[in-house]
């Protein structure tokens, strides 16, 4: 007895593994909860105040190259701009008036909010976590503007993730390239060349080609490439008509059963600076 | 004379600051980080921690203590796993300074003993996170696409921040060891 006891440093090193195995246990299923701990917002919150400060030169690094950039570019995207925005007025005419029929169709049938009711809080990008094979970035707007675990995160032009962990000012986002196990399934959904609608869920994405695949695809329709795929807002947590990317290409999956979509992606999901969250009204 | 150790100070300080850079540095870069289907993140944690190891000199720092402390920090702030990085550093730091008496502390021993620490502390740190299912990269994809070019870009600082680093170390840690090595 006396000589097992004497091996401190053995009964160190197994309560160190037991505490280790209880933390990552404790933090798996906290994840699962629908809110975070105060602990945890609290800690997430103060060293993100830290994080500013060490950060903020490399931010002024980052937007002055990004200036340079621009301008070097403006006169081409300039002239390309132009022509686009004649059409978007086109558009945006049109997507009120389709705004306002919805509102008083919605008034008619009592509808109070429907799945496409959403706002968005734009909040930018303050750190990527230092894990290759997992996503995450920390945004800075949290629970005092309205986020809550489990939004969903669009960048620029499409979808990028979904909110994990909400603290007071800031909050981690994952993105949808992680394909994780316990990575949260978006419904998405397509047309169809006939124009039926086809349901899925993003089921995981390819890191080779950078593609969303929506698998488990029952409909044995034709799909054209380069339809559009917005998400669908089954399961009320995500709102309907996010757009997530195009239709690359539709193969049969492994098993021959069902196929799979790839979809690119709407968004840049290597470089991520200003990001948008989709609360639900 | 003995003057007094600024490295007690210092390091702590370098240690938190390698942390959020590479945060940072992976969020300003990430365009060339995160080409797909390549992805490396800036590992100067690791780097401060190694070369702290073997440039303290006599000043004994505390580094395994710092070390469990930066990790909670980085498993809280990054992942809101905890557990991880958190006990993952300090073991790293204990076989560093057990392996770092059988040989010379020269620049490629040194960098030799960086690469493996790196490599072990990716595939742990991989190893937990597949435990949890919190990633489903294959352990070949693993390899290929995440350790290899991490570890490339991470020598690239090596090589660059040694000297610095070195000598910063040699300036701070007390007049009396600057003789040695």
């Amino acid at each position: 007895m006396q000589k097992f006891f004497s091996n401190r440093k053995l009964v160190i090193a197994v309560i160190c593994v037991i505490i280790a195995v209880g933390l990552v246990t404790l933090s798996v299923t906290t994840r699962k909860k629908s809110a975070t701990p105060i602990l945890q917002k609290v800690g997430n919150d103060s060293v993100a105040v830290v994080d500013r400060v060490v950060s903020y030169p490399m931010n002024a690094i980052r937007n002055t190259s990004q200036a340079l950039n621009s301008i070097i570019n403006t006169y081409q995207e300039n002239a390309r701009l132009k022509t686009k925005i004649d059409q978007l007025e086109a558009v945006r005419s049109r997507s009120q008036a389709l705004k306002q029929e919805n509102k008083q169709l919605k008034q008619q049938v009592n509808l109070k909010s429907s799945m496409t009711d959403y706002k968005l809080v734009t909040a930018t990008v303050i750190s990527r976590a230092p894990t290759s094979w997992q996503n995450i970035v920390v945004i800075n707007k949290g629970t005092l503007s309205g986020i809550k675990k489990n939004q969903s995160v669009v960048a620029g032009e499409g979808l990028v993730g979904r909110v994990i962990e909400a603290s007071y000012t800031t909050s981690k986002v994952e993105l949808i390239s992680d394909s994780s196990d316990s990575a949260n399934r978006f419904a998405i959904q397509l047309q169809d060349e006939t124009g039926k609608t086809i349901n899925g869920i993003v089921t995981s994405f390819d890191r080779q080609n950078n593609e969303i695949v929506m698998g488990q695809v029952t409909s044995k329709a034709k799909i054209k490439k380069g339809t559009l795929v917005t998400t669908s807002g089954l399961g009320g947590v995500t709102p309907k008509g996010l757009y997530v990317g195009k239709v690359e290409a539709a193969k049969e999956d492994s098993s021959g059963l069902a196929s799979e979509i790839y979809i690119k992606p709407a968004a840049d999901m290597s470089s991520i600076n200003i990001v948008s969250v989709a609360e639900l009204n | 004379m003995l003057q007094s150790a600024k490295i007690k100070y210092i390091f702590p300080i370098g240690f938190f600051l390698a942390l959020f850079l590479d945060g940072s540095i992976n969020l300003v870069f990430s365009k060339a980080l995160f080409a797909y289907p390549y992805s490396m993140v800036s590992n100067l944690t690791i780097l401060w921690m190694i070369l702290a190891i073997f440039f303290e000199g006599e000043t004994k720092l505390p580094i395994a203590t710092w070390a469990a402390g930066v990790g909670l920090v980085f498993d809280w702030y990054y992942t809101g796993v905890f557990g991880v990085n958190m006990f993952i550093l300090p073991v790293l730091v204990i076989i560093v300074q057990w392996v770092k008496v059988f040989f010379k502390p020269t620049f490629l021993s040194i960098l030799l003993t960086f690469f493996l620490t790196l490599t072990l502390y990716e595939s742990a740190f991989y190893i937990v996170f597949s435990l949890v299912h919190y990633t489903t990269v294959a352990s070949a994809e693993f390899v290929a696409y995440n350790l290899a070019p991490t570890l490339a870009l991470n020598l690239c600082f090596f090589v660059l921040l040694y000297l610095p680093i070195k000598s910063l170390f040699r300036h701070t840690r007390g007049a009396n060891f600057r003789s040695i090595d």
